[in-house]
């Protein structure tokens, strides 16, 4: 049986939530999720961001659909429900009656012109703003994760190193804050290791040139460590390069 | 919706459990159908099939092991790759071709015709487009591979890096006042 921390590291937790296991590999997994609750709720926590996914990609299939579907799948339907209010279907008028308006003044004066540069204007606009939106959701995303209620800072400081590694247990996540590292060569890398039971687990490695980075997230660590290591990382930790080392714990 | 609420009547089969699923996630379902099929009519058989097979199935469902969209999202994916492969069988028996190509390159010549809504846009596209192939379309990673002309490796990386990205999206969700920070923190950002 594997360790947890293998399983997650082996990225069978991903390939079980998108279907891609063989059966075999399936029928493992799901002796895992029994076995580890943290696993259990790994795969929920995945299962959920797909499933928003797929919530916000939804496609309302047509109404007559429903009595159909439901009908044939034999099943007992509820009782009727009230038909759409007369407030949806009065806003939706107003709303056809302004288009066709505005459209219809558009039309009268010089359309073709008009349509065009108002094209370029929308095309223009549409871009900046879905660039706006992405800036906005990923500074977004990092102020939730920093302010979560299960995120916990842990400040790793020496004469030469100021760090803080955030650890979450309930989404499963790792980041690193860089603030300040030692110089080190261009064929050197800063690398996270975590002690879990007297072992070293690698988190990853990570540079001085990015504020936040995200790291492996590793269950229940003593503590967090940094070394300097080989360009690509290593599969040990080199221990006379120690930079910094902070213990953890949760509370 | 109360969740363990509907997953117990579910599992017991309860009058209106099936109908409180389609409300809840039907077109969700049919979203991921639409995309596959590429075709209205046949999506909309599909989707009857696929809940047929949800409702003949419910006692299979085993809610320790995953949620209940991602079960009917592979009853979706599954139905639907049959129903295009019979398909596709068909019009290559029809026009009689010796040429047999992969049968998913006939299936889904409908890749990035509707494109992705929604939280999953703040993605970086190489991440984007994994998880399109392989949970909108139903591509196995080698399928991925394939298409996208990128080492199976890669797309197992991309497909955990994706699915941590998202985690982080979806983590909380966003309080009005939280929202108002946020916007002020850009607007001083973006201003200043």
């Amino acid at each position: 049986m594997m360790k947890k921390e293998d399983i997650i590291a082996s990225g069978m937790v991903e390939d079980y939530v998108l279907g891609l296991l063989s059966p075999e590999d399936r029928i493992k997994m799901e002796g895992y999720i029994e076995q580890y609750p943290s696993i259990a709720d790994l795969v929920q926590n995945m299962d959920l961001s797909l499933e928003k996914i797929a919530e916000e990609n939804r496609i309302q299939p047509r109404k007559e659909l429903k009595d159909k579907i439901i009908g044939s799948a034999g099943s007992a339907p509820l009782p009727q429900k009230s038909s759409p209010s007369w407030g949806y279907l009065a806003a939706a008028f107003l709303a056809g009656c302004i288009l066709t308006g505005a459209l219809w003044g558009i039309n009268a004066s010089n359309k073709n012109r008009k349509i065009q540069a108002l094209d370029q204007a929308y095309a223009s606009l549409q871009s900046d703003c879905n660039e706006r939106a992405k800036e906005f959701a990923s500074s977004a995303d990092l102020l939730f994760f920093l302010r979560h209620e299960a995120t916990i800072p842990v400040p790793l400081k020496e004469s030469s190193a100021d760090l803080v590694m955030y650890h979450n247990s309930v989404a499963k996540l790792c980041m690193v804050h860089v603030r300040d590292l030692p110089q080190i060569t261009a064929d050197e890398t800063f690398q996270m290791w975590a002690d879990v039971d007297g072992e070293m687990i690698n988190m990853g490695t990570f540079s001085s040139n990015e504020d936040f980075q995200d790291l492996e997230y590793i269950l229940d660590p003593e503590s967090f460590n940094v070394t300097i290591e080989p360009s690509g990382g290593s599969s040990h930790p080199t221990v006379s390069r120690l930079v910094v080392s902070a213990p953890f714990s949760v509370g | 919706m109360d969740y363990e609420d509907l997953i117990s009547r579910f599992a017991k089969k309860e009058a209106g459990a099936l109908e409180e699923i389609y409300d809840n996630y039907g077109a969700s379902l049919y979203g991921v159908i639409k995309r596959m099929a590429n075709d209205q009519k046949l999506a909309e058989d599909i989707l009857q099939e696929v809940f047929i097979k949800i409702w003949k199935n419910a006692g299979s469902f085993d809610p320790l092991k995953g949620r209940l969209y991602t079960w009917m999202h592979r009853i979706a994916v599954t139905t639907t790759i049959n129903y295009t492969q019979r398909k596709s069988t068909r019009v290559m028996k029809n026009i009689e071709s010796d040429d047999i190509t992969h049968s998913r390159e006939i299936q889904n010549t409908n890749i990035d015709v509707i494109d992705l809504k929604g939280k999953v846009q703040s993605l970086a596209k190489d991440q984007m487009d994994v998880i399109d192939l392989i949970y909108f379309q139903g591509y196995t990673q080698q399928e991925a591979s394939d298409h996208l002309a990128i080492p199976l490796g890669t797309v197992k990386t991309r497909c955990r890096a994706a699915l941590k990205a998202l985690r982080k999206i979806y983590l909380i969700s966003l309080p009005v006042s939280m929202g108002l920070e946020m916007l002020l923190i850009v607007l001083l950002l973006t201003t200043g």
